[in-house]
């Protein structure tokens, strides 16, 4: 056999059908003629002679077209024949076909989104040479160790590791034309860039020349590039200010690599050695990260053994621990995201091993991100495909109603010898054709949805926006055309098969389609509740999330209404010191308020909901005893006396803060519900002592506030001991401005830095956000989810009632007759609206009862994702149930009115 | 007992063809009447199914075709053996003898 040939004869056949039917007809007329010359020759006149042949060949026409129906090109013809014919029906209904089409490209654009989450989260590569080498190399001893850099520059000499670079993170604030830009810089060992692969956009990268010599130069990334100097290629060789120090700008990385994180973009990468020598970051005591190149062949089991040794001989295995077991934190400041969650990870395994971990798909801030975004993406796919059931069914109604119409004309296609595969093969045209255009369509809606998805989240989440966006990658093409190939065969072989099922005599003769057929009303009504059901469970899971972010965003009570400005003020790293910014406290107050539309100021170290760091304190109650000696520690939070006034943090018993707790007053706290609720044991602690450790203070209870929260607004509320600024504050370098204005917060942002800025020279504003946008942020999680959710449920709403309508359309133009004889009867036009009414509301009834159940248990696998709201809230289903009877009713709407205006006597003359 | 069975068997047209051929070059027609010539009527051969098979025969490689201009100005195809033709048909008739033994034995035995 030769697959060449067949192609290659196939396709000139396909090229030149008039050619090779000349061909064939050519040589079926040699032969005939050859057949006859014979007779002749044998004395058989030629009249006869030719007639003769022409028995012996038999019917030269069907013995023509048996040749032509051999090869694979005929398969071909045939589809595109069925696609010309397709086309030319669809263009007849354009409005069916529009409907059709809308759907589709809803449902695929919808799945395509989706999937484009899925693939940017989980599946896409670095864009780096060979990724699957790449892992992350992390030492344990008993839980993530400290590795400093002299302690690294001892490990690479080991010749038994392969190359390794190292690198960790600094804050960083840049000097720029409008003031200070404060970010997250990396600082790297010269392998770094080498080891990764990464290619300069202009000048060159940091090699290890760089780190041997310290020299004070930096790489951009090509967004900081195209931010800070416009993307001007005579950037190389000039000169940025970064913490005070000069640095040279030597090169710019190329614009696809985003850094190794997910969902947090490198900025500028300078040399370990010369941030260290800058005092940007404090090569003795900060731990690095590792990143090496183990090609996925090896046996990394041996080479994580070989890191172990070198490890083991060069480091201390001090562990990295952060937070509640440090003795007391000071308050650090903290330009952007802190990097400092991926601290949980480790075994309980007290010797030394290392941990090799795949990098190629990107590391992530902390361990449990993906864990967090696979439940939401899970929980997404479950919505989508729902909706994509869903849409099927309702367009698989449409084009069974559409079949039905043209029973008759199969019938007589049939008589006439076509086969039903044959029959089938046309309306699979149909769909397809439909199928196609939809996804098509579909791949824009899903870049539109993606693209507003990236407006539509707050400035903050941008690196999340950018990381899950995604350019027409092959995965996506592939899994999109995937899905549109199986919902064709979804929504268009049943009905074909069942359309062409036809009865020859019964369908010539006359008989309404399909009017017999009990079966054929039973599937219809099946469809249509079960796109009830489906639309039931994702308006249901739609109010539970969209009642979740809401409750969420106003789990602060009155703090979060939309007219608190937030701002951060620190002392100027330019000058390479900090001054506290305690002492200013109170000029910044009286100078702020003065600003028209200020109503009240408040200074504080961390305002609700508003991430500044955290400062722990141990302490001691006199009188209480700790469990186990475990040692007690509480977050502190130095404010002054207006800010349970301005956060709307209710002092319950005993008092707020008043200039009377000043320096040299005794020294005073309000305590928190949840630390009275810890320590307390829930007994009214006013007048009690709390003893800080290290000498650091001993203060009186005087009043207990109301919990709220600081970090994660799911999180439940930690203890915390609020201090009088006046006594406690004096001595902060980093300090939270909180302003209640009239009307947009953004609008005063200017004016309040300008206030600030001129009380003393030396202070920086950063961060300045209303409170709404930081409650956008920090739930970009939740508004994501509720935004899929809300338009699922709207498009599920909205198809379901297509879906009825198309229905009950239909039916009532089948029984116009009988209405028509009822009216003759006696019957009014109510009657004849109930008619249509009595079945909407049965269908109705039935898609609530299906439904309900399926979207309860929906509701209890996504129950760890919801807040404030059960996952069977009475409310949220009985609201769900009772939307859908009243879209059910309004679907029914034109169908009853209709019904209502037949007029009997045309109504049975047509019959 | 109506009239002998002219019908070829089934299966062994191609490799009629291929061993008409492998005598000389041959259009349509002259495959068709040597093969009756040669098997003395018992097989007739049907012109739908010979030129299907031809050009059956022909993407498959076993057969070249060229078109020759007949005497009154007409076209005539041609086919001739290629070599994997030529394999085909060694192939095809050492399957056809273990065939024919095989039921020969069947029958004897029965006999």
């Amino acid at each position: 056999m030769s697959p060449w040939r067949q192609l290659h004869q196939g396709l000139r056949r396909l090229l030149d059908r008039a050619g090779t039917d000349r061909d064939i007809a050519d040589e079926m007329a040699d032969y005939l003629e050859r057949a006859a010359a014979e007779h002749v020759a044998a004395g058989v006149p030629a009249e006869e002679a030719r007639r003769a042949a022409h028995l012996e060949v038999g019917n030269a026409g069907a013995a023509i077209e048996s040749i032509r129906e051999y090869g694979w090109e005929n398969a071909v013809e045939h589809a595109g024949r069925d696609l010309r014919v397709a086309v030319r029906r669809l263009r007849r209904t354009p409005w069916f076909s529009a409907v059709v089409v809308a759907t589709l490209a809803i449902v695929i654009g919808a799945n395509t989104a989706i999937f484009g989450l899925v693939y940017s989260i989980f599946l896409r590569r670095l864009p780096l040479p060979h990724p699957s080498s790449l892992v992350a190399v992390r030492p344990m001893h008993g839980g993530p160790v400290i590795v400093t850099y002299p302690e690294f520059v001892q490990l690479r000499r080991n010749p038994g590791i392969p190359l390794t670079a190292a690198y960790g993170f600094a804050g960083m604030m840049i000097a720029t034309a409008s003031g200070t830009e404060s970010l997250w810089g990396d600082v790297v060992t010269g392998d770094y860039f080498n080891l990764l692969g990464v290619r300069p956009l202009l000048g060159r990268l940091l090699t290890p020349a760089d780190e041997a010599s310290a020299a004070p130069v930096v790489v951009l990334s090509a967004q900081l590039w195209q931010r800070l100097m416009g993307g001007d290629s005579s950037a190389v060789g000039r000169a940025l200010n970064i913490n005070g120090h000069s640095f040279t700008v030597v090169g710019v990385m190329e614009p696809s690599f985003a850094g190794l994180y997910f969902a947090h973009r490198v900025q500028v990468a300078m040399p370990i050695t010369a941030a260290g020598a800058a005092h940007i970051y404090d090569l003795a005591n900060y731990y690095l990260d590792f990143i090496a190149r183990v090609p996925s062949g090896a046996n990394r089991a041996h080479v994580a053994q070989l890191y172990q040794s070198a490890f083991s001989a060069c480091c201390q295995t001090t562990p990295a621990s952060i937070g509640a077991d440090a003795a007391s934190t000071e308050p650090r400041i903290s330009p952007e995201d802190p990097p400092y969650g991926d601290t949980s990870y480790g075994s309980a395994n007290p010797n030394w091993h290392v941990d090799l971990t795949d990098a190629s798909r990107g590391l992530t801030w902390s361990t449990d991100f993906r864990d967090e975004y696979r439940q939401v993406l899970i929980g997404l796919l479950a919505g989508v495909t729902i909706l994509t059931l869903l849409a099927c069914a309702n367009i698989a109604t449409l084009m069974l109603a559409r079949a039905a119409a043209r029973r008759r004309e199969f019938a007589v296609c049939a008589s006439l010898g076509a086969s039903r595969g044959r029959l089938v093969r046309q309306l699979l045209a149909e769909s397809l054709v439909l199928g196609i255009i939809g996804s098509v369509v579909g791949m824009v809606v899903a870049r539109l949805a993606t693209v507003g998805l990236v407006h539509n989240l707050p400035a903050a989440a941008a690196t999340l926006q950018e990381a899950v966006t995604w350019h027409g990658d092959g995965a996506i093409l592939a899994f999109t055309t995937l899905t549109t190939l199986a919902c064709t065969m979804f929504f268009g072989l049943w009905p074909a098969k069942r359309a062409t099922r036809v009865d020859l005599l019964s369908s010539l003769q006359g008989h309404r389609p399909g009017s017999a057929s009990r079966r054929s009303w039973v599937a219809d009504n099946v469809l249509v509740v079960s796109q009830l059901a489906f639309a039931l469970v994702l308006v249901a899971s739609a109010a539970l999330f969209v009642a979740t972010l809401r409750n969420l965003a106003g789990g602060l009570g009155g703090y979060g209404a939309p007219n608190v400005l937030l701002a951060q003020i620190s002392g100027d790293e330019r000058q390479g010191v900090r001054p506290a910014v305690g002492p200013f406290a109170e000029d910044i107050v009286r100078t702020t308020s003065a600003i028209p539309g200020v109503t009240s100021v408040s200074i504080a170290f961390s305002a609700p909901a508003f991430y500044n760091g955290e400062w722990t304190r141990q302490f001691a109650l006199p009188g209480e005893v700790a469990p186990q000696g475990a040692r007690w520690s509480s977050r502190i939070n130095p404010v002054d006396e207006q800010f349970f006034n301005v956060t709307h943090v209710a002092v319950l018993t005993g008092r707020g803060f008043s200039s009377a707790d000043r320096q040299g007053s005794s020294p005073v706290a309000v305590v928190s519900q949840a630390f009275v609720r810890s320590y307390f044991g829930g007994r009214d602690p006013i007048g009690r002592s709390i003893v800080f450790a290290g000498g650091q203070g001993t203060v009186t209870i005087v009043g207990v506030a109301a919990d709220t929260k600081y970090d994660n607004l799911r999180s439940a509320p930690v203890p915390m001991v609020y201090l009088p600024f006046a006594q406690f504050g004096s001595g902060l370098q980093l300090i939270t401005l909180i302003a209640r204005v009239n009307g947009n917060p953004a609008a005063y942002a200017v004016a309040v830095g300008k206030r600030v800025m001129a009380v003393a020279s030396n202070l920086t504003v950063s961060k300045v956000s209303s409170l709404e946008g930081v409650f956008a942020s920090s739930l970009s999680r939740e508004r994501l989810v509720a935004i899929f959710a809300a338009l699922f449920g709207l498009v599920a709403l909205v198809l379901s009632a297509i879906g009825l309508y198309g229905l009950l359309t239909y039916r009532t133009a089948r029984r116009t007759a009988e209405i028509g004889m009822r009216m003759a009867l006696g019957a009014s036009s109510t009657d004849a609206v109930w008619l249509v009414l009595r079945q909407t509301l049965r269908l109705a009834v039935c898609g609530v009862a299906v439904g309900t159940p399926l979207a309860l248990g929906v509701a209890r696998l996504v129950r760890s994702q919801l807040y404030g709201v059960t996952a069977a809230d009475p409310w949220v289903f009985g609201g769900t149930g009772a939307v859908l009877v009243l879209a059910a009713i309004t679907a029914s709407m034109v169908p009853a009115w209709r019904a209502a205006r037949v007029d009997p006597i045309i109504a049975l003359r047509a019959d | 007992m109506g009239e002998p069975t002219t019908d070829v068997i089934q299966g062994t047209l191609d490799m009629l063809i291929l061993k008409t051929l492998s005598l000389e070059p041959m259009h349509g027609f002259g495959i068709t009447r040597r093969i009756e010539q040669i098997t003395r009527d018992v097989f007739k051969v049907n012109p739908g199914s010979l030129l299907t098979a031809l050009r059956r025969l022909e993407r498959s490689g076993w057969l070249d075709a060229e078109w020759r201009e007949t005497p009154n100005s007409r076209r005539a195809r041609f086919y001739s053996l290629t070599r994997s033709g030529r394999k085909q048909l060694a192939v095809e008739t050492s399957d056809w003898h273990r065939r024919i033994e095989a039921v020969a034995r069947l029958l004897k035995a029965e006999g």
